[in-house]
């Protein structure tokens, strides 16, 4: 019972940090209806970096996560005027074979800087254990999922109450009538698209601790973000939360009972499949 | 206050509108006139900045504003309310309005504005937190008008705004614009709608295949013969 | 027709020139031929969707695999000639890309779901192949060499040349058939307006249906033959990394056109073979250059190179018939 209840905890972790990437993506597509192949990437980018600040300049993970955010967000704000803006009219296919070669060119810097070698991050919760009754949990992927948590819905406020966020909801259903109205709609954008890779650069180092880096970690989590996305319908908080919670605890509990165990890294894929041939539009799209 | 020159423009390298010119005088109710297809929405695309011109110039206030970002003109005070309203359907009217304040110049006077749209149109102050989506035509004209005035205006653009609505419910808003006409808003129309847009008009221009065929005082062109035969059907 | 005509005379000379070249080039120099090749022929079959019909597959590798494991394994247990066995591969791959097409396209579902269920397809197939003890796990499965001729296997690596290179150009004829056909024209209309396509009566499932299943069907031949080649089927075969390349090498030569998906990969794959080769301690370099290489190419010429060179001549065309034309009224009034 005590590994279960464990497992299934350490799923609902991972599910909520799913649920938080899944969103930032989501955010992005609404306003600029591009698909990031090399989202994924992005985090990997900022776990890396918290390896370095680890390993360079001693910083544990969480205090660099001070730095990584801001330097993410500026990554973020330039790659969007360089590279995004540019496509913004372009068909969805150009957008998935520019962003797929950018994820080509992050995971190959990667290995250019840090080696194929599989690498670790310590943190001061390393090994630090929480005992809540009969469930005894890391503290690491506790934080992990608190933080994801507070963020998720931070920016569920900000969206919901601020002049910004009315903005980007204004841009997201038309963009052309908030042009009209003075909005600035191209620096909207950007804004979005450099507040989601700023929150891969808080999620990175969050989670740096937590999973096992090498430079081809990216595509993994942009899948996992795609498929949350997709089953929680787009542009769902809740459906995303949901999704993201199935899809953390699926990966979580085959890994426990699935043999072979390698096998359960499958598992998200299978459930996407099956899902798109039981409820194409999505979990809570009614 | 506004002055277009030789504007052309199109799309794909066809041209829809050919060297038109029209001048919008301060305080003036001018209209724009013509049948569905005739480049009026065209123009007005290149006016608010959402199309380019290929040819000529575009002067608002004495600064030329031709292919300007559409955000900076309105920050200038150019405000269009588009055809077919296109308001933010998932958002409340309130947020809709609050949105039309979006220009640097108009935050300022935020509260203010708020206060005039809500004493003109006192049933969006009822219908504040409704979502604009499940609103009647009319009242989703009234927010696409509020969502404009909410920048404070020096120029009123409307794009059809009788489309989809019933001929009273038409007449009402063109009375709005009479009002606001009168405390000194200056206001550019659009309309198929002939008769009812020269009825509130100082001047009026044609518009037929991209090129303006007719222009003068909005009496004058109510009594022409052609106008009379083509568009007013008598 | 005449175009036509003058396209078949050009994969004439491909042949031709490939014919030429084989016999001077180093061992090295034919290893790096038969892998550009080989890859070209990949990007090829899959443009028949991806390029055609405007519909990202990244579900080929799988279809790779089918081809390369089921030929190996009934070379290995039956005694089967991976000549015949090739063809097993292929039923097997085009058997997997109809259900992946009933899937996506029964339900209308939009375009970048075509993409992720592919994508889903190929991580589940590198896992069963990782995992499963009967397909060799993570070593894969050996084929022992030999100089036989009859099970697909030689000693002499230009034979392994002749025939990709023989097999790059029937892909050249054949989409220059299929542009062509109905078939052909039916994918065209999906790729650039799947709605339209429907209203106009094309039925999206079968014409989608056909063009991927042969396309998988072809994969899975490419499959088996880098098996024999390499003497070795494993697990890294259907890698989402293949699929991803697949997509950039089409994509920087063009993608839909006859032409873009043999000049990207003969383009690219040299290139980075020989930067990876003089830089072996920088592993990763060439990838890099090779990405922001595309990154480049796709933001300026934006349809890769084969169609951004077509659009230069046809307006070079134009702009010398306006000016003929112009002549000509000058000469009437002058």
């Amino acid at each position: 019972m005590d590994t279960f209840l464990q497992v299934l905890t350490q799923g609902a972790v991972l599910g909520g940090v799913y649920a938080l990437i899944a969103l930032a993506l989501a955010i992005v597509y609404s306003v600029t209806h591009q698909l990031n192949f090399a989202h994924g990437d992005l985090m990997a980018v900022a776990m890396y970096l918290a390896l370095v600040g680890s390993h360079a300049l001693g910083l544990d993970p969480y205090v660099s996560i001070a730095l990584i955010a801001p330097i993410m967000f500026f990554a973020g704000f330039l790659l969007f005027r360089v590279v995004f803006a540019s496509m913004l009219h372009a068909p969805h296919l150009v957008v998935i074979q520019v962003t797929l070669a950018l994820s080509f060119v992050i995971q190959s810097t990667l290995l250019l800087a840090f080696s194929a070698n599989f690498q670790t991050v310590h943190s001061v919760l390393s090994g630090e254990i929480l005992n809540l009754g009969p469930v005894s949990l890391s503290a690491a992927p506790v934080l992990a999922f608190t933080v994801s948590i507070v963020l998720g819905v931070l920016a569920f406020v900000v969206i919901r109450y601020t002049d910004f966020g009315r903005r980007v909801l204004a841009v997201a259903e038309d963009s052309e009538a908030a042009a009209l109205s003075g909005i600035n709609v191209a620096l909207v954008q950007a804004l979005v698209f450099a507040t989601a890779v700023g929150v891969l650069g808080v999620a990175g180092p969050l989670v740096a601790p937590i999973l096992v880096l090498q430079p081809t970690a990216g595509l993994h989590l942009t899948l996992i973000s795609f498929i949350v996305f997709i089953l929680g319908g787009a542009n769902n908080y809740i459906g995303t939360l949901v999704a993201g919670l199935i899809i953390g605890l699926s990966e979580a509990l085959s890994s426990l009972y699935m043999r072979p165990a390698e096998f359960a890294a499958a598992v998200p894929y299978l459930i996407f499949t099956i899902f798109l041939l039981v409820r194409p539009k999505g979990v809570l799209e009614r | 206050m506004l002055e277009i020159r030789g504007i052309q423009a199109g799309y794909a390298g066809v041209s829809i509108i050919r060297d038109v010119s029209l001048d919008v005088h301060e305080r003036q109710v001018v209209s724009l006139l013509g049948a569905n297809g005739a480049g009026k929405s065209t123009l007005l695309k290149v006016v608010s900045g959402l199309l380019k011109a290929d040819a000529g110039v575009v002067t608002f206030c004495g600064e030329d504003i031709t292919n300007l970002r559409p955000d900076l003109i309105a920050e200038r005070g150019l405000i269009q309310v588009p055809q077919g309203r296109r308001l933010f359907t998932r958002l409340s009217v309130i947020d809709n309005l609050l949105l039309g304040n979006s220009p640097r110049r108009a935050r300022p006077q935020r509260n203010a504005l708020l206060e005039r749209v809500l004493t003109m149109f006192p049933i969006l102050a009822e219908r504040r937190s409704q979502l604009t989506g499940t609103l009647s035509g009319g009242q989703q004209q009234m927010v696409a008008i509020g969502r404009a005035l909410m920048g404070a205006p020096r120029l009123l653009v409307l794009d059809e705004p009788s489309i989809g609505l019933s001929p009273s419910i038409t007449q009402e808003v063109l009375d709005q614009l009479t009002t606001l006409n009168r405390s000194g808003l200056t206001v550019l129309l659009v309309e198929q709608n002939v008769a009812q847009a020269l009825s509130v008009s100082n001047r009026g221009y044609i518009l037929e295949n991209g090129a303006i065929a007719l222009d003068g005082e909005a009496d004058a062109l109510r009594r022409d013969e052609r106008i009379r035969k083509a568009y007013l059907g008598v | 027709m005449q175009k036509n005509v003058f396209q078949y005379l050009a994969v004439l000379a491909v042949f031709l020139a490939g014919l030429a070249v084989s016999g001077s080039l180093s061992r090295s120099a034919i290893d790096i031929a038969i892998v550009a090749l080989w890859f070209a022929y990949l990007c090829q079959t899959w443009n028949i969707v991806g390029g055609l019909a405007g519909q990202f597959s990244f579900a080929h590798p799988v279809y790779v695999a089918c081809g390369g494991y089921t030929s190996t394994i009934l070379l290995q247990h039956l005694q089967v000639s991976p000549w015949i066995g090739m063809f097993a591969g292929a039923l097997l791959a085009m058997v997997l890309a109809a259900i992946l097409c009933w899937i996506n396209f029964r339900q209308q579902l939009p375009m970048l779901t075509y993409a992720l269920i592919t994508l889903a397809l190929t991580i589940i197939g590198v896992i069963t192949l990782h995992t499963s003890s009967f397909l060799g796990g993570h070593e894969g499965l050996f084929i022992p060499k030999a100089n036989s001729p009859l099970t697909f296997r030689f000693l002499d690596r230009a034979a392994y040349f002749y025939i990709i290179l023989a097999a790059v150009c029937l892909m050249l004829l054949l989409t220059i058939a299929l542009r062509a056909s109905r078939i052909g024209a039916r994918l065209v209309a999906i790729r650039d307006n799947q709605d339209a396509a429907r209203m106009l009566g094309v039925d999206v499932l079968r014409a989608t249906m056909a063009g991927s299943t042969i396309s998988a069907g072809l994969g899975a031949l490419g499959g088996t033959f880098y098996a024999q080649y390499l003497s070795v089927v494993d697990p890294s075969i259907a890698h989402v990394e293949l699929a991803v390349q697949i997509v950039l090498m089409t994509a920087v030569g063009g993608i839909g056109t006859v032409w873009g998906p043999l000049f990207g990969p003969l383009a690219l794959v040299p290139m980075e073979r020989i930067l990876s080769r003089e830089f072996v301690q920088l592993a990763g370099l060439g990838q890099l250059f090779y990405g922001v290489l595309i990154i480049v190419v796709l933001l300026v010429l934006r349809d890769g190179v084969v169609t951004w060179a077509a659009k230069r001549i046809r307006q070079r065309r134009m702009a010398a018939l306006i000016a003929e034309s112009r002549s000509r009224e000058n000469g009437a009034t002058g």
